[in-house]
């Protein structure tokens, strides 16, 4: 192999490692900025989410100062769309009434959808441009972080058990475990599987986001370094075209998984605090 | 109706005759999800329960069987909802 190809192979790692590296704060690893402990702290995945989750609340406010009733304008129709159709998933998904449902419902959908866009954004653009003002790792898909997933896969998970014990009481909840699914012979192998049936729940809400998305996010960095062979030489730049389609098809198909995504988490969400409101469980 | 549907669909104790696939298909996309996390659900379980009482890897094998097992009638439930 030669010295050429080993450093592109080299710089191809580091590419991508780089790139899926957060900028750490706290208990670090200084070489590889990994987390090293319970006390470290993704300041970007922080920075992107929140400031994601502050953009919705002034526009939200800024748009509740502009109501109008008798003639909406454009973007008061797009919001209200969404309403409605978050409104109907809860409607059709969720039995009994509980007002925190669809709020939490649209709040989930808009602000999952906001942080996977961030995955639409160049992939080199915010590195480079954060590069600039001295900050050497920045990871601006705060979903591809685990800790965001399962932050809010987690305090799902709070509320389901909230609600299970507010409307079936704590007894009520308790014989869930015993007795479901294979009724009152079996309750050993009832209480594992009941067991194993709640925690899949938040794993599952979060294991699914993240996937999809860290995926995502790989598959558009490996599309990036097919410029990124232009470095070895510029007879590579003879692949440009190729990058420019499968990036534009990537990126129409990911606008389709991250909807999806936002979608699924919202419903799945809807669903499990709609199981929790039943009492025939 | 549709939300009694897609309940059970993601319930074990399913009510037969209860099918509107229309609803339940976006919940298909994370039927792989469902099959995976119930495994990895048990394993955890039984990883806990191991380290506790120091018999590994006893539990974790019991408790991935029953998730896998689990998991399986999860899928298997909402898949049948589309048969």
């Amino acid at each position: 192999m030669s010295e050429a190809v080993k450093q592109s192979g080299g710089g191809t790692v580091e590419y991508i490692q780089h790139h899926l590296t957060n900028l750490c704060a706290g208990d670090c690893d200084p070489v590889t900025h990994q987390a090293t402990s319970f006390w470290a702290w993704h300041l970007d995945t922080l920075f992107f989410s929140v400031a994601l989750a502050v953009l919705i609340i002034a526009f939200s406010i800024r748009l509740g100062r502009n109501l109008s009733a008798d003639a909406p304008g454009p973007l008061q129709n797009f919001v209200e769309s969404i309403l409605e159709f978050v409104a109907g998933q809860v409607k059709d998904t969720f039995p009994g009434h509980n007002p925190l449902i669809a709020p939490l419902a649209l709040t989930i959908f808009v602000w999952v959808w906001l942080m996977n866009f961030m995955d639409l954004i160049p992939v080199d653009l915010l590195p480079l441009l954060a590069g600039f003002v001295g900050i050497h790792y920045l990871k601006a898909v705060p979903t591809t972080d685990l800790n965001t997933t399962f932050a809010m896969s987690f305090t799902v998970f709070a509320m389901i058990i909230y609600y299970n014990i507010k409307v079936k009481g704590p007894v009520g909840y308790l014989k869930m475990f015993l007795f479901h699914p294979f009724g009152k012979f079996l309750v050993p192998v009832n209480v594992v599987m009941s067991l194993i049936e709640e925690i899949a729940k938040p794993l599952s809400l979060g294991l699914r986001l993240f996937g999809n998305l860290f995926a995502g996010e790989l598959v558009f960095l490996l599309i990036a370094l097919i410029g990124g062979t232009m470095a070895v030489g510029w007879a590579a730049a003879f692949w440009l075209p190729l990058q420019v389609i499968l990036d534009l098809g990537w990126l129409i198909f990911h606008l389709l998984v991250i909807t999806l995504q936002a979608f699924i988490f919202m419903v799945l969400t809807i669903v499990y605090l709609g199981m929790a409101h039943t009492s025939d469980h | 109706m549709a939300a009694r549907t897609l309940y059970f669909a993601v319930n074990f104790s399913g009510v037969s005759g209860m099918t509107k696939p229309g609803r339940v298909a976006p919940l298909l996309i994370g039927a792989g999800t469902m099959l995976t996390s119930m495994v990895v659900a048990g394993f955890l379980l039984g990883y806990v329960v191991d380290t506790w009482l120091g018999s590994r890897p006893v539990f974790m094998l019991i408790c991935g069987g029953l998730g896998l097992i689990g998991g399986f009638m999860k899928v298997h439930k909402l898949l049948s909802r589309f048969g």
